[in-house]
């Protein structure tokens, strides 16, 4: 079953094997989940949004083309949702030119004292917690779903170069902070 | 003083630099220590963002999700046949008034019966027809067939949304 691509998975579920869907929600669930709860940042809600983000992707299956990769229709989907789900808690969403523009502020939402006796890696797992919710997608799908920056522009349903932007931002930022903060002696 | 820009050493470690300005990169790394330290720290970030885990989904969720799937198709499968028993009934309903008209109409006395010409039957037919009608709905008719089709369309409906109601619950169970 493992050796199964998702197409052929796909093309079995809509022939009316309904269990096979369970095969593609075990592949998905935990990068989607990782995905949106940075988003959310919230995990209670963001399991809800995974399932809500399953039960959309299988009503829709009928209608995904295959123009693209099914990981890439899926996160779409999971995107989509997501932002729908902020949207609705009233939160802004900032335009893909104004969320460019914007400064966000690390160093103010990280807490230095932990710092001082955690490494570098749990530094930018914390840190990628307290992205806004665009530029955490960007990293979560470039870094852990190994998605292209051209994959990374269909799901987002922004520019390449955008993504490009907000990919080199993010990076800058982190590094900026491990720099003004010290944390280099982790590197040496 | 930086001689690298942000966007430089990011295609550098990106891997989009063509081979001129790559060397041009290594040559500046070596002697400018600033910028090797920048460059260190972003390589660092991005090996460590390399290293990001998957978050872990609750080990019921496939199970739980399925359930849901497998309840949902059963719900609609139950909405679709009871609308269609509803749908029936309206219909058979609406037969028999038809059906009791025409019946109303052959078993009246009329012209046409004795008549040999085939479109004064026709005529006569309709006209028995139209005067079975008005028979039927009479105001008193018409009354007491609103009222039957209300009752049946309350009815329904109650059934109908109690019908949605549980399914409701027992998804969000």
């Amino acid at each position: 079953m493992k050796d199964l691509t998702d197409l052929d998975i796909i093309a079995s579920v809509k022939r009316g094997n309904q269990a096979d869907y369970a095969i593609i929600i075990d592949r998905y669930k935990s990068k989607a989940f990782s995905l949106i709860k940075r988003m959310l940042k919230n995990e209670m809600e963001a399991e809800e949004v995974l399932q809500d983000c399953f039960l959309k992707a299988y009503y829709a299956l009928n209608s995904f083309k295959q123009e693209a990769k099914f990981s890439t229709w899926f996160y779409r989907i999971v995107y989509n949702t997501t932002l729908s789900k902020i949207s609705a808690r009233k939160r802004k969403i900032e335009s893909e030119m104004s969320s460019l523009e914007d400064h966000f502020n690390l160093e103010s939402n990280y807490d230095f004292r932990v710092s001082e006796n955690s490494d570098l890696s749990s530094f930018v797992n914390v840190m990628l917690e307290k992205l806004p919710s665009n530029f955490s997608s960007v990293l979560n799908l470039f870094y852990l779903n190994e998605m292209s920056c051209e994959e990374i522009s269909e799901v987002m349903n922004i520019s390449v170069s955008n993504v490009k932007v907000m990919l080199h931002r993010s990076r800058n930022a982190l590094r900026d902070l491990i720099i003004k903060k010290n944390l280099m002696r982790e590197l040496s | 003083m930086n001689l690298l820009n942000d966007d430089i050493l990011n295609k550098y470690i990106d891997g989009e630099l063509d081979l001129s300005s790559l060397q041009h990169v290594n040559e500046v790394l070596s002697r400018s220590i600033e910028d090797k330290t920048r460059m260190s720290a972003l390589l660092a970030v991005h090996n460590e963002l390399k290293k990001i885990k998957e978050e872990e989904v609750d080990p019921g969720f496939t199970e739980l999700l399925m359930k849901r799937l497998q309840y949902r198709k059963k719900a609609f499968k139950e909405q679709r046949n009871f609308i269609f028993m509803i749908s029936s009934i309206f219909v058979i309903a609406i037969f028999v008034v038809v059906g009791l008209v025409v019946y109303s109409a052959f078993t009246q006395p009329s012209d046409s019966q004795v008549s040999t010409n085939y479109s004064n039957y026709v005529i006569s037919f309709f006209k028995s027809v139209t005067s079975a009608i008005t028979q039927i709905f009479t105001s008193r008719g018409i009354s007491i067939f609103g009222s039957i089709l209300s009752l049946g369309i309350l009815i329904s409906g109650y059934f109908f949304f109690e019908n949605l109601k549980a399914s409701k619950q027992n998804l969000s169970k």
